[in-house]
């Protein structure tokens, strides 16, 4: 598409709006006093204006305006034009259409910059206007607004999904959001606002290019939320409120994607979670495709109507989205503009979260449990596989701690020697794509916690800051960039003895963390659990660092708990005893070892006396999920009162009466039943003790083993067992039947029931099924020839010459390969041979089956050994 | 704003669980829904093993886009891009009410593949409970994708047609060759053998297609 040259060039690269030499454009209905921006180009003004905006909205509802997009179609935009360039080819419009909504009440007009970044401009070959069509877009929505409007710098998504997600890094879109930010900011916006976010990982991307370069203007951030509530990469509104809180951004919100129904509740549990501005802008319902037109069903007076509940839920800005019109905004603005904007209710405390999901910490939430097991530390194959850049261990213990109640996990990989960082980024985009719980990042070193930063998704704890002043320099403007919260050890090169100079400790990180912008509520204090076999007095001093931390400073307190007890037997229970204690000090979490039972029940006991569980309802409900085990069960104690079991026995009893029975079988009949439930660890050694025994092998094999696979072919019949009974089953037959062997071949030969070539046809790769349906045939005393995968038709048919096979089985995957079976049969009919056909394989049916004319047709492999015998008496 | 239009979006390390009851489901276990109900502990081991396995070696892709739809003649659906790809009577059905198609390709990538070989050596049941786990779960990114999809789609005023593979109906397997180019499934590591067959194995390919509302 080619695209005219600009009305009103602008200068590349000047980094200032005050030094942009702004050429006034041919503009039309620039009306008196609504014109040019009076002084607005010093920086001084501009904070005061950026002042302004967050001034008036403690005090006053304000409104946003509506949709651009309809506007400028309603006024001629092609459909399928990029709107973002009528900036420089119709200015007059765009800036009409701004003047209507300022008209209407708006009292801050997005410019039309929505796809402005260098990657949607792209789509249009203007990627070189990129500044140009920006610096366009502020300067008629200034001349539109005056002094009556702030004017917002609009970003969208940059059209590309950002890694883990995506291929984009997370610098690179950074980057490309920078440009665009400065191209905005510099032209003299008041505000950024990046909106219709999905993924939390982009926006993060551009509230960080944001911070960036347009230092000092305030930011808003919204992101888009599907009908169920979450965005389509499964975000809630409080983990997003949250993750934008972390990262500084000073107006949270929501836009597009619904109407206002489904919003209010989204922006009520925002205006929960953040003492941020809140902003929320509806579509106007949810669209209908009429003719080729996206027409929106709500009416201004249906949009207005919620007006009110918007408010009450807590919003500060209100504005349309998609389909919303100024008679729209004219609407909202008689109901809400101007009112006082209703108090919040916010719940304090530390907060952190995954992609999908926010976790509390501190005083009346649940206790935290992090997970201490991603950690190569003493763990040789664990380092090993990270060694080798293997994520498999860290999955599988990211995995096993999640199902055993971690509630957030800790990453640690660091091995000697190894690229730390990149171990980092690999570790938590593998864990975060499995587990949805919160992640502590958790590294000596600075570029790997970065690392990890850069590609969470969530607000992340990072693992740790001492009172080193180097390490504080190093990690603070990370933890401030990147929007994560910290554990702070109360040590620096030694641990303070009293609690009262770790507390001292604990002081001066805060105002240092301050000083760089962390907020006192994103930080959690480390009281450092010590040995007790080698310092009994300084556990004392540990438990009373978290009573003065939570008095003095009001900040949740962590806990390592493992190390209290190194050196002395039975660990388990003196760190367990040691951290209920603590709990009972206001212990907010711990690192711990998930798979530990005990410490869950110490976790959830002590928290009834900590005020962490409102009428035990947690502890009930733990106890629902997890009953107590009985006492009685393993020891010799009888319980006062049975409960009744089997046949009135007490269910010690019967769980007793069932071990003798199973005891008591015999070799023969556990043969059978391991073959019946597909024991395939177990057969081997019972077929070993039946021959022991002195049973003769045919006589396991004929009379016990081939009885039972029968028997569970009757229990598949019935429906009673299925595919997987049989594979296992199968399997430990054929694993009895190797042990077998060699003893009844030593008593001669074996009178097979027939020979079958096996084979999956030309074309296909894949012969699972087929491997599966020849063991089973196997099983079944017959000789099974099996050819493999990708057959093509002359050896099929020379296998069957040479082993004089009565049947050939043939297996097929796909559409396309099928009729290979055809061509098989043909041949086999042409060259006179004996054999029959059987076929069988995902896509085969029985009339296909009939249609090229085969003898046989198994469905799966339950039935396999069936049709052939059926084939061969025939 | 329809975000695939006119390009490809790439999807890597889609997050996943692995849900026992649609394990059990692809397994053909009927009424149950958690290997807990299984009575042969050896089998729900080996199962709860397949899908503990699968975490580690799954690694979800996807890459889609949108087309516009030109025409819709008896037998085919033409887009600008192709005038052979959307052919069939089942297809014209199913696009007939609609003003854009979207084509998907998903894997859960070529490890899990390999794992199954070479579990298959040593046990044939295991190798099966993985390979059915692989197929649920390539099922699953097509799942993964068709509700982002749907948001976007719904959001532009459509509804979702159901989704429609190659291989299925009059809808020729040879289809995967144009499905393959024009959403680049190279860039997710997913290719084609001489039979149409896509390369790693658990990958499934499709066609969506945005109807016009009735109402």
């Amino acid at each position: 598409m080619k695209i005219p040259p600009p009305l009103s060039p602008l200068p590349q690269g000047e980094g200032r709006y005050e030094s942009l030499p702004i050429i006034p454009p041919p503009l039309t209905g620039g009306g008196e006093g609504e014109g040019e921006r009076r002084g607005f180009s010093d920086e001084m003004e501009r904070h005061h204006n950026m002042q302004n905006l967050l001034q008036r909205l403690k005090h006053e509802v304000l409104l946003l305006d509506g949709s651009m997009g309809v506007m400028l179609q309603n006024r001629g935009l092609p459909p399928g034009y990029a709107p973002d360039l009528w900036n420089i080819e119709r200015p007059d419009i765009v800036l009409e259409v701004h003047r209507e909504y300022i008209k209407a009440g708006s009292d801050i007009i997005l410019t039309n910059t929505f796809g402005s970044t260098r990657l949607r401009l792209s789509e249009y070959g203007a990627e070189n206007r990129l500044r140009e069509i920006n610096q366009e877009a502020v300067r008629i929505a200034r001349k539109a607004a005056g002094d009556r409007a702030f004017v917002a710098g609009d970003i969208g998504p940059c059209g590309v999904t950002v890694h883990p997600l995506g291929e984009l890094s997370f610098d690179d879109a950074v980057d490309i959001f920078s440009r665009q930010v400065e191209a905005l900011a510099s032209a003299g916006c008041d505000l950024i606002v990046i909106e219709t976010m999905f993924d939390l990982i982009e926006v993060r991307a551009a509230v960080v290019a944001a911070k960036m370069s347009a230092k000092g203007l305030p930011i808003a951030a919204l992101m888009t939320f599907t009908q169920d509530g979450r965005t389509d990469t499964g975000t809630d509104p409080e983990t997003a409120a949250t993750v934008l809180d972390g990262l500084g951004v000073d107006i949270i919100g929501v836009n597009c994607s619904t109407g206002p129904a489904e919003m209010v509740g989204v922006v009520k549990k925002m205006a929960q979670t953040t003492n941020s501005f809140i902003c929320a802008q509806p579509n106007a319902g949810l669209p209908t495709n009429v003719g080729g037109k996206t027409v929106f069903p709500a009416s201004a007076e249906e949009i207005a109507s919620y007006a009110e509940q918007f408010a009450e839920a807590g919003v500060n800005i209100l504005g349309g989205c998609c389909g919303t019109t100024p008679d729209y905004i004219k609407l909202l603005s008689q109901k809400v503009k101007g009112k006082r904007p209703v108090p919040k209710t916010v719940s304090e405390g530390l907060k952190i979260t995954s992609r999908a999901k926010t976790v509390y910490i501190g005083r009346g939430f649940p206790f935290l449990k992090i997970g201490e097991k991603i950690n190569p530390t003493g763990r040789k194959a664990f380092a090993e596989a990270i060694r080798e850049g293997r994520m498999d261990m860290v999955v599988a213990e990211a995995r096993g701690q999640n199902e055993a109640g971690a509630m957030a996990l800790d990453v640690n990989v660091g091995v000697p020697m190894t690229d730390e960082s990149g171990n980092m980024g690999r570790a938590v985009e593998s864990v975060q794509t499995i587990v949805d719980i919160p992640l502590v990042i958790d590294s000596s070193s600075v570029e790997a916690i970065e690392r990890g930063l850069k590609v969470y998704a969530g607000k992340a704890l990072v693992n740790s800051v001492n009172a080193e002043p180097e390490r504080m320099e190093k990690l603070f403007p990370g933890i401030k960039k990147y929007g994560a919260a910290v554990i702070v050890l109360l040590a620096g090169n030694e641990i303070p003895e009293k609690a009262i100079d770790r507390l001292k400790i604990a002081e001066d990180i805060l105002k240092q963390a301050m000083s760089y912008g962390i907020r006192k509520e994103d930080l959690i204090f480390d009281c450092l659990a010590l040995t007790v076999s080698a310092a009994q007095e300084a556990s004392a001093q540990t438990l009373e660092t978290i009573r003065l931390i939570k008095e003095k400073l009001g900040c949740p307190t962590i806990l390592g708990v493992s190390n209290v007890s190194f050196g002395l037997p039975n660990r388990k229970i003196i760190h367990n005893t040691f951290m209920g204690m603590a709990i009972g000090y206001g212990l907010d979490a711990a690192i711990v070892n998930p798979y530990d039972a005990d410490m869950h029940n110490v976790v959830i006991a002590a928290s009834l006396f900590a005020g962490r569980d409102t009428g035990c309802r947690r502890y009930i409900a733990f106890y629902e999920i997890n009953p107590p085990k009985s006492p009685f069960r393993k020891g010799g104690l009888l319980p006062p009162f049975s409960t009744g079991g089997e046949g009135g026995l007490s269910t010690g009893e019967a769980e007793k009466k069932k071990k003798v029975t199973r005891e008591e079988k015999s070799t023969s009949e556990k043969i059978f039943d391991a073959i019946v439930e597909g024991d395939r660890d177990g057969i081997m050694m019972l077929v070993k003790e039946g021959l022991e025994e002195g049973i003769d092998p045919r006589d396991i094999f004929l009379n016990i083993m081939t009885p039972a696979i029968r028997h569970l072919g009757d229990l598949f019949a019935e429906r009673k067992k299925f595919i997987p009974h049989l594979v296992a089953s199968a399997e430990a037959m054929k694993r009895g039947v190797d042990v077998l062997t060699p003893f009844i071949e030593k008593r001669g030969a074996v009178e097979k029931k027939g020979t079958i070539i096996m084979a999956t046809v030309r074309g296909d790769i894949h012969d699972l099924g087929k491997n599966i349906c020849c063991m089973m045939l196997k099983n079944f005393g017959f000789e099974v020839i099996d050819l493999g995968k990708n057959v093509p038709c002359e050896d099929i048919l020379h296998a069957a010459k040479v082993h004089d096979a009565d049947i050939i089985g043939l297996s097929a995957l796909m559409t396309t390969t099928m009729m290979q079976m055809k061509v098989v049969r043909d041949a086999v009919r042409e060259q006179g041979l004996p054999c029959k056909i059987i076929i069988g394989g995902a896509v085969t049916t029985k009339r296909f089956a009939d249609e090229i004319g085969v003898d046989g047709y198994s469905k799966d492999v339950g039935d396999v050994v069936h049709v052939t015998e059926e084939l061969l008496r025939k | 704003m329809i975000k695939s239009r006119g390009k490809v979006i790439v999807l890597h390390n889609i997050p996943f669980t692995i849900e026992e009851k649609k394990v059990l489901r692809e397994l053909r276990i009927p009424k149950i829904d958690s290997l807990k109900e299984i009575k042969e502990e050896n089998i729900a081991g080996s199962i709860k093993n397949a899908i503990e396995m699968a975490y580690s070696l799954i690694k979800g892709k996807a890459c889609y886009r949108t087309f516009k739809i030109k025409e819709v003649m008896t037998d085919r659906v033409l887009i600008a891009e192709s005038d052979s790809l959307f052919v069939g009577r089942n297809m014209v059905r199913l696009l007939k009410n609609c003003d854009y198609a979207t084509l998907l390709v998903c894997t859960i990538g070529s490890s899990i593949v390999e794992k199954i070989e070479e579990i298959s050596k040593t046990s044939l049941t295991n190798a099966y409970y993985l390979d059915r786990v692989s197929a649920w779960m390539a099922d699953y990114m097509a799942e993964h994708v068709g509700s982002v999809l749907e948001s976007d789609i719904r959001g532009n005023g459509y509804e979702p047609t159901f989704r429609y593979a190659a291989g299925y109906g009059d809808w020729a397997l040879a289809a995967q060759g144009e499905i393959m180019r024009l959403t680049e499934a190279k860039r997710i590591g997913v290719s084609i053998t001489e039979s149409f067959i896509m390369i790693p194995r658990f990958s499934v390919s499709a066609v969506i297609g945005w109807e016009r509302k009735t109402k």
